[in-house]
């Protein structure tokens, strides 16, 4: 057997034990111990005093369980504040109001039909400060819709989905459903008029693939919707098991599954190398913008060079650029990019917390199974899909919110162009390609609606078309065809997939909005058009 | 295959001098198997765990997801007394808003018909020109035909039958065809 020299010469104690300091007169007897107390104890927490250079802090970052999500340096091409525009971190801080005042609303709310709208009640006028706390929650859920969909269009324009990064457009698309989950379940508790019949109807939705089934005489064999209803409500309506289950869904399960989930999209986003970038800011040294030279000059970054020279502890393997032989476009995190994050969060707080002094979140009477709200609305994240539900409840509810997350899902595992990632709409074909084709798209939604609102669909024609030829061929559908359609074209005309890409996520921002838009303004009782809500009849 | 043979094949084991370990060894013996064409013990045991953790996990993933349909749905009884045939007034639909139908009377021909849409479960208004549905705008005919909106069917029809004691009751779980009327003296 061979064996291996010492390293160093021993003297008997291992490497470590070796290195640590001894520590002597630490201890000072009982009474000194005790008048040493606050800084013993503070010392044992915190291992560090404040940290005073470049490298402590990255020492600091580097050995905290919470800061350490960060790498040590963060790249100023990350920084800039017109590229992310910061969402990602104010989606994050959403989450963070949220589950903060979720949990304090859940100290007073009871998830039962008896109780539930009560307990609201008391949260708004009996419990101190309980109206603000409501507000709160109720516009940072709706402000986080807006903040993801955004987040998810500047990574889309930026073609930040782009390899290595597919799987986290993947995620993200993972996290828009938890949102909308969660909203949606969130909406049943405080047991309104509002709350009652839009879940009804998005219960129904479940029970949709009936539609088919029907249509093909078979719902009597295999009801898969009536499954999902069952499953969703735990009953044929709904009442105290929807209640309770919905309860459950809102405060535990998706709120765990949207931790996951984040913790899973920040840990990849980390090892990816930080944000996507274009390869310039690889190569060409960039000036500090933080920082002052003697002439008043923002200098380069890194040393007089220009050049990488830190050690390995803020290396990520394989995605940084080369030490000493590519330039150190990077700044320390702590406290560049704490900083960035930290406006991002505050910025959003306040509008959250403007709007809760300014609005009062909605409560309508006690829910009524007898009568329906007239019109009865979904919240307005919902109002595009109720629009298009509004023509079939299968092709609207199932079938197209599947196909359109399906397509979103496809789109970094079609488009492997290897362009520049991390620059708006790539090149300025794609900024021209996005906005025509967002014009193209907004125009397309708004005929899909006049369309039946003006001149009718197949059964004002018909009266006794099948079912299913409707769910097949409605406004909805049509419209998600002509989507494609032109998509392909641009694909054609362009020869780019990275340009299709772009149309596709224009056709479906506009189409959102169009859709939402007129659920929201101009639908009116029986869910008729009307150009202002002052139109609608008194009853 | 005589066991001799066997054992020529075997390679010797070579001396541990170069830190092979144990897991070395089993690896080394495992590729021999492999190149005989053969699993090796290893493997076959190895496999044999995976595939036994595989089935707990779905039978143990199975059995949770299985609690959350429960086989008692929690519903009011769907057969209800409406009140004695008499009380209907003839020519004329009557709402009973609390059990979600309209009873029709013609003469001695009952009916009845669901007032819950079957699009999306919203409940339908009653107007000169039929049901319609505040939700979607569908527009049902008085006897339940689908004349505009949303709507994948028409209202349903429930069965009515007589009690003892003379009232009207109403089957709200079974449906019956669009037009099937009943009978009843009254
Ligand atoms: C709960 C919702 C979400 C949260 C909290 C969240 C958070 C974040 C954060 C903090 C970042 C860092 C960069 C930035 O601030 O822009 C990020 C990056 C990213 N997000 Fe999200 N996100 C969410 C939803 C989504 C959605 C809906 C998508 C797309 C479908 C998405 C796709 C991505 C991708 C691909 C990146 C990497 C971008 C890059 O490296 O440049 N995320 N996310
Ligand atoms: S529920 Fe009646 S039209 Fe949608």
């Amino acid at each position: 057997m061979v064996v291996k020299p010492p390293l160093q010469e021993s003297d008997g104690k291992p490497d470590i034990e070796r290195e640590k300091p001894v520590e002597t007169g630490d201890d000072r007897g009982f009474v000194g111990n005790l008048v040493q107390l606050p800084r013993t104890f503070k010392e044992s927490v915190v291992r560090q005093s404040l940290p005073d250079s470049d490298r402590a802090r990255s020492q600091a970052v580097f050995s905290n369980l919470w800061l350490h999500a960060h790498a040590v340096r963060t790249h100023l091409y990350s920084l800039r504040p017109f590229y992310t525009m910061g969402l990602g971190v104010m989606a994050g801080v959403l989450v963070a109001i949220l589950t903060i005042t979720g949990l304090l609303l859940m100290i007073y709310y009871q998830p039962s039909t008896e109780n539930a709208y009560r307990s609201i009640k008391d949260i708004v006028y009996v419990v101190p400060g309980g109206m603000f706390l409501r507000n709160i929650h109720r516009w940072a859920a709706h402000a986080m819709v807006i903040v993801v969909i955004l987040h998810m269009a500047r990574v889309a324009y930026t073609g930040a989905y782009k390899k290595p990064r597919e799987f986290n457009w993947v995620i993200g698309l993972g996290l828009l459903v938890l949102t909308l989950a969660l909203s949606f379940t969130g909406y049943l508790l405080p047991w309104d008029q509002l709350a009652f019949w839009a879940i009804t109807v998005g219960a129904n939705i479940a029970a949709s693939p009936r539609e088919i089934t029907d249509a093909l005489g078979i719902t009597s064999q295999i009801d898969i919707g009536g499954l999902q209803k069952q499953i969703l409500l735990g009953a044929e309506h709904v009442g105290e098991p929807a209640l309770v289950r919905f309860y459950v869904l809102h405060c535990v399960i998706l709120p765990a599954a949207l931790f996951a989930l984040m913790g899973v999209h920040f840990w990849r986003s980390r090892k990816d190398g930080g944000l996507a970038r274009p390869s310039w800011a690889n190569r060409i040294p960039m000036r500090n913008p933080f920082a002052k030279d003697q002439e008043g000059q923002r200098p380069f970054l890194g040393d007089s060079t220009g050049v990488k020279t830190y050690g390995l502890m803020a290396l990520i393997r394989g995605r940084t650029p080369a030490v000493s032989r590519a330039p150190d476009n990077t700044v320390p995190s702590w406290p560049y990019a704490f900083l960035a994050e930290a406006a991002a969060g505050m910025v959003i707080t306040a509008v959250v917390f403007l709007l809760s002094l300014v609005f009062n979140a909605p409560l309508k009477e006690l829910a009524n199974p007898l009568i329906p709200e007239n019109p009865a609305k979904a919240p307005w994240y919902f109002l595009g899909l109720q629009e298009i539900v509004a023509y079939s409840a299968f092709a609207g509810g199932i079938l197209i919110p599947t196909i359109v997350l399906i397509g979103l899902g496809l789109i970094p595992y079609l488009d492997r162009e290897k362009d520049e990632q991390g620059i708006w709409f790539t090149n300025r074909l794609g900024g021209l390609i996005a906005a025509k084709s967002f014009v193209f798209a907004l125009v397309a939604a708004a005929a899909a609606v006049a369309i039946p609102v003006t001149v009718g669909w197949l059964r004002t024609w018909f009266p006794d078309i099948p079912q299913l030829v409707i769910t097949i061929i409605n406004p909805g559908t049509l419209l998600m065809l002509v989507y494609v359609a032109y998509c392909l074209l641009v694909l054609r005309r362009t020869k780019s997939t990275r340009m299709s890409a772009i149309a596709l996520f224009s056709c479906f921002l506009a189409g959102f909005i169009v859709l939402t838009v007129v659920g929201t303004i101009f639908r009116g009782p029986n869910w008729e058009f009307y150009w202002s809500s002052s139109n609608w009849p008194v009853h | 295959m005589n066991p001799s043979d066997e054992k020529n094949h075997r390679p010797k084991p070579r001396p541990l001098v170069e830190r092979a370990d144990a897991h070395e060894i089993a690896r080394r013996q495992a590729e021999e198997e492999e190149r005989r064409g053969r699993m090796s013990r290893r493997d076959f045991v190895s496999q044999c765990g995976a595939c036994l953790a595989g089935v707990v996990v779905a039978a143990v993933g199975a059995s949770a997801a299985r609690v959350i349909k429960p086989d008692v749905l929690p519903e009011p009884s769907l057969s209800f007394k409406v009140g004695s045939p008499s009380e209907f007034t003839s020519g004329e639909a009557t709402l009973l808003p609390d059990n979600q139908v309209a009873i029709f009377r013609d003469g001695e021909e009952f009916w009845s018909l669901t007032q819950v849409c079957t699009h999306l479960g919203c409940i339908v208004a009653v107007g000169p020109d039929g049901f319609h549905c505040p939700c979607h705008g569908s527009h049902f005919s008085m006897d339940g035909r689908v004349l505009g909106g949303p709507a994948p069917r028409p209202l349903q029809w429930w069965k009515l039958s007589l009690s003892p004691d003379c009232q009207l009751v109403v089957h709200a779980d079974q449906e019956v065809p669009v037009g099937t009327k009943f009978k009843f003296e009254t």
